[in-house]
């Protein structure tokens, strides 16, 4: 299976262990994973703060660069959101255009969706060195994909060695929002705030974050303030599992 | 301002600030905003699929009624018709009732009342001059009700010459006598009824009553009997 | 109290009234009020989770939340068949329709009732309709007695202070709060007890329930093929204030109806799940017109006011969708913006993700830069909402709007087409990392975590470290791990393929 990864720009430069460990990941699973050097961003700074024009040209591009990949898949929630909810309409008017958009979004997946509904993994024989207490965190624009958080959490607690508690709150959004996170930094301050509140209670060692917003947001709260939680990627804890099978 | 005498909507042009108003709205629409209006076409259709939760003829529709009843606080008893006047003194005795406002829609009254009176209650009936101020002072009232939803273990009342809004509102302590035939499935069951029952003419007021009068909006702290019955009990008539 | 601006040549009143024009400063003092954030989290986030447990007991919840939308989309696109529709049947069953263009004419209806009526005193069950018209003011300027009869909007009353949500009014005000108040107008001592608190009130209102000539209402519904409308409430005194006065006002937004009483469990089966997790409210009332001849209570004259004041001038737009909305607070209490801040913040009578949007389509974008700004977009609101406005989507149109309207500084215009330019070539988003990389790597601590960012992005961290980027980008690793894979390639090429699959 042909699988195409879109890295985004912000796991590109802050999380790019979250991107490695995506692609081995899905080359464990059977997947030849490449990656299209000329992928930048997918727009969505520029379409939420309203202005379309902008983010037309960079759809146009992922459309372009991804043209000939049978499957795309991106390890953060929001961009995948943004392709799906929001790629067709903005070329309104524009039929060829149009028309690619669809194809675009109908091969576009995020990452615990493609493991999940695509290659069906099953995690159950994959164990961590220590056990290893698990939370989960709900980033927000999953709700467009129709996902629960179900299905990660479904994921993590297959992994031999992973204790699972469910997050209070765990669908409450992390005051990440993009530029909201500056903007309006009061709000965004007292919401990841109540966040790594939330994830102290659960006692858990890591907080699963499936986006790269989310995490840089969390994290760096929990470095500020202090929490007995890490914050990563499901891929990245899968990949550590992996790593002895791989050797 | 306005014509009390007429039945129907003012001419155009005999009330110029209504004649506006509708213009706008025509305008906003992009509409003409002259002649009448056709029945637009092509509304949603409506799927009992998305709204039936019990079904139709449900045996197990009563217990169901019962229970959720019993959830949103009421207190529901159950007797034959011989031990319905039991059944009443039952929920009375709870409380210090010296009166009473009895008001049955069509089940009989007067077997009731003299019981209730031969118990030292001063009893009162409605579609009396002086009813309504009469449900004001009532410690309770007996009612029966029109139906029983399943779907959410409310009951339905509406109001006509012979059954008043207070008799249901305006005391602390209410009982309602339910013939268990009476239960229906669903709400979407029970509202045709209200047309079907009356001939297609609407009563003035209809209610559905699920359970005591409530309020959080102290601190969320749960009160109950602000301003509707602070007691609500039914008891379904089994045969 | 409220500000609306008044022009020297001519009254003019905004539509809605602001409390406060400063939502920046509200914010940030709301954003560290921790008693605010527990009583909030006690309230609205206890009823968001209410409605998810109540939805499930439907058999199709999401489908029926669609359903409702598209009824409510169809009613608006032919508001003007279903509006003549209700007055026709309002008329037919006795009651009495009358159209205000906007706010004061409405209050002005209700004066003039209760003047040709001889109301003096008049009882009011909760109607955000008549926050938006300040309705009380206008009463009691004019010599009519007023009272709020719903327990939070009494208090409120009592203490002249404003809602902060559509459906649970007084949330901001603790049990204490609330007993200071009582003990200040009943002149009682002090008690924070609620059972006591609410006796007190029940006590006074019901007498003002015994003695009034006028009651007030809202309207959640109006029922076009009937004539009817519908009120949702859990004290009863909504049916009080319809049933024991002689005149009953119902004052509704034109946006209210629906078609017919077989859409009525549609809305109903959501309303007060989506509004507090209860399958119903306590009292669902079909009021159709007076009472009938020969009946013994309720009202002799039943007036309907159906209030327009902005609602066509949305109805014309590009946000009509925001006019399905029945008021039912979901998307208040699925907010984590309105968890923060809470309901005064937004210095509007509707508060909240409908708010943000509502609030500058009333009254102007101009006047209100922050509201559809203040939010993550993270879509709880649309996932709460029972006739599926998509609130996010709104709100990005009307940054959109704000945009071109120039509301929005030029700065940001010109950032945006700045780094839309720097992504749309390899040359200069590699460029652009490299540079970013350099930059932060310079600013950052030991740990990799930057404390301060400069300039525009400062305001992160003001409430967190910023992570600094590792030294290689994904760029770098991957190009290793394929030069890595490559070479194993190699390596296993006498071996049988597929083997490194086997776990």
């Amino acid at each position: 299976m042909k699988v195409s990864l879109f890295v985004t720009c912000l796991t590109d430069l802050f999380s790019p262990q979250v991107g490695l460990a995506a692609v081995k990941t899905l080359e464990h699973f059977g997947c030849e994973v490449d990656f299209p050097s000329a992928q930048t961003c997918c727009g969505q700074p520029a379409f939420n703060n309203g202005f379309p024009e902008q983010s037309r040209p960079l759809a146009a591009r992922m459309i372009r660069v991804f043209e000939n990949a049978d499957y795309v898949v991106t390890p953060s929630g929001s961009c995948c959101a943004m392709i799906r909810d929001h790629y067709i309409g903005l070329f309104k008017g524009d039929p060829a255009m149009e028309h690619r958009a669809t194809e675009f979004v109908a091969k576009c997946y995020e990452f615990v969706e493609f493991l999940t509904k695509i290659l069906k993994v099953d995690l159950s024989k994959l164990s961590l060195k220590q056990k290893t207490a698990f939370t989960y965190h709900y980033t927000c624009h999953l709700r467009g994909l129709g996902a629960t958080g179900d299905p990660a959490i479904k994921l993590i607690k297959q992994i031999r060695n992973a204790d699972f508690t469910p997050l209070e709150k765990a669908e409450q959004c992390c005051g990440f929002g993009g530029t909201f996170a500056i903007k309006y930094h009061d709000i965004s301050g007292a919401m990841v705030k109540d966040k790594v509140a939330c994830g102290k209670q659960t006692g858990a060692g890591v907080m699963i974050v499936n986006d790269a917003g989310c995490a840089m947001n969390i994290g760096g709260a929990c470095h500020r303030y202090g929490a007995p939680f890490k914050v990563r990627h499901i891929a990245e804890v899968i990949a550590e599992a992996l790593e002895p099978l791989t050797k | 301002m306005f014509d009390p005498r007429a039945p129907t909507p003012p001419a155009p042009g005999t009330n110029p600030k209504r004649d506006e108003f509708l213009s706008s709205v025509r305008h906003a629409l992009g509409h003409s905003v002259v002649g009448t209006l056709a029945a637009p076409a092509g509304r949603p259709e409506l799927n009992e699929r998305l709204t039936r939760q019990v079904k139709m003829g449900d045996p197990k529709r009563i217990d169901r009624w019962a229970e959720l009843a019993g959830k949103t606080g009421v207190k529901v008893e159950r007797a034959r018709s011989v031990g319905v006047q039991a059944a009443i003194d039952e929920c009375l005795e709870e409380h210090k009732v010296q009166s009473v406002m009895l008001n049955m829609a069509d089940l009989p009254e007067d077997n009731i009342a003299a019981h209730l009176a031969a118990r030292g209650m001063k009893v009162y009936r409605w579609a009396q001059e002086g009813c309504a101020e009469a449900a004001f002072n009532c410690d309770a009232s007996v009612t029966d009700c029109r139906y029983g939803l399943a779907d959410t273990g409310a009951i339905m009342v509406w109001s006509d010459p012979g059954f008043g809004r207070s008799s249901t509102l305006t005391v602390p302590v209410h009982v309602v006598l339910l013939p268990a035939g009476r239960i229906l499935a669903d709400m979407i069951d029970a509202l045709p009824h209200v047309l079907r029952d009356t001939g297609g003419r609407m009563p003035s007021n209809v209610v559905i009553i699920n359970g005591p009068s409530k309020t959080a909006d102290i601190e969320m702290n749960l009160v109950t009997g602000v301003h509707g019955p602070k007691f609500l009990y039914v008891v379904v008539i089994e045969d | 109290m409220s500000q609306n601006k008044t022009n020297s040549s001519k009254s003019f009143r905004l539509p809605l009234p602001v409390f406060h024009p400063d939502f920046l400063n509200e914010a940030a003092a709301a954003s560290t009020d921790k008693a605010l954030h527990a009583a909030l989290d006690n309230s609205v986030t206890k009823k968001d989770y209410g409605r998810r447990a109540t939805l499930a007991e439907l058999p199709d919840p999401d489908g029926l939340r669609e359903l409702a939308g598209l009824i409510k989309r169809f009613t608006l696109d032919h508001l003007d068949y279903y509006l003549e529709l209700l007055e026709r049947n309002v008329i037919a069953r006795g009651g009495k329709v009358h159209f205000a263009a906007d706010n004061t004419e409405a209050n002005t209806l209700v004066a003039q009732i209760a003047r040709f009526s001889s109301s003096k005193l008049a009882v009011k069950s909760k109607s955000m309709v008549s926050e938006e018209t300040e309705l009380n003011q206008a009463l009691t300027s004019q010599g009519i007695e007023v009272v709020e009869t719903d327990l939070g909007e009494f208090i409120l009353q009592v203490d002249n202070d404003h809602p902060t949500h559509i459906v649970m009014p007084v949330i901001h005000k603790t049990a204490s709060d609330i007993g200071r108040v009582f003990a200040k107008f009943f002149k009682t001592p002090y008690t924070n007890d609620p059972q006591e608190l609410a006796e007190m009130a029940r006590v006074y209102l019901r007498d003002k329930f015994r003695q009034a000539d006028m009651g007030i209402s809202g309207v959640n519904f109006a029922v076009a093929e009937t004539g009817s409308i519908v009120i949702c409430t859990n004290e009863g005194n909504g049916r009080m204030c319809t049933s024991r006065p002689r005149v009953h006002v119902a004052i509704m937004g034109m946006e209210k109806v629906i078609p017919s009483l077989d859409d009525l469990p549609v809305f109903l089966k959501l309303l007060a799940r989506s509004a507090s997790g209860q399958s119903l409210t306590q009292y669902t009332s079909i009021i159709t017109g007076p009472r009938r001849e020969g009946e013994f209570d309720g009202p002799d004259q039943f007036h309907l006011i159906i209030m327009d004041n902005g609602r066509s001038k949305i109805l014309a737009g590009d946000y009509r969708d925001t006019l399905r909305c029945i008021r039912c607070g979901a998307c208040l209490n699925a907010c984590p913006i309105y968890r923060k801040v809470g309901g005064r913040t937004y210095g509007s009578v509707y508060p909240g993700p409908i708010g943000a949007l509502l609030t500058p389509l009333f009254n102007g974008m101009e006047n209100h830069k922050h509201l559809p700004n203040a939010t993550s977009l993270c879509g709880a609101c649309f996932e709460a909402c029972p006739v599926k406005i998509n609130i996010p989507e709104l709100l990005i149109h009307m940054k959109e709007d704000q945009n071109k309207l120039g509301i929005t500084p030029s700065s940001q215009k010109l950032l945006f087409r700045l780094w839309s330019w720097g992504l749309k070539h390899s040359w200069s988003y590699i460029l652009g990392q490299k540079m970013q990389k350099l930059m932060m790597r310079m600013l950052m601590d030991k740990d990799g975590w930057i404390k301060k960012m400069p300039g525009p992005a400062r305001g992160w961290t003001i409430e967190r470290d910023f992570p600094a980027p590792p030294k290689e980008s994904f760029r770098k690793l991957m190009n290793r791990h394929q030069r890595e894979q490559k070479r194993n390639k190699k390596k296993n090429k006498p071996q049988a393929q597929g083997e490194g699959q086997n776990v």
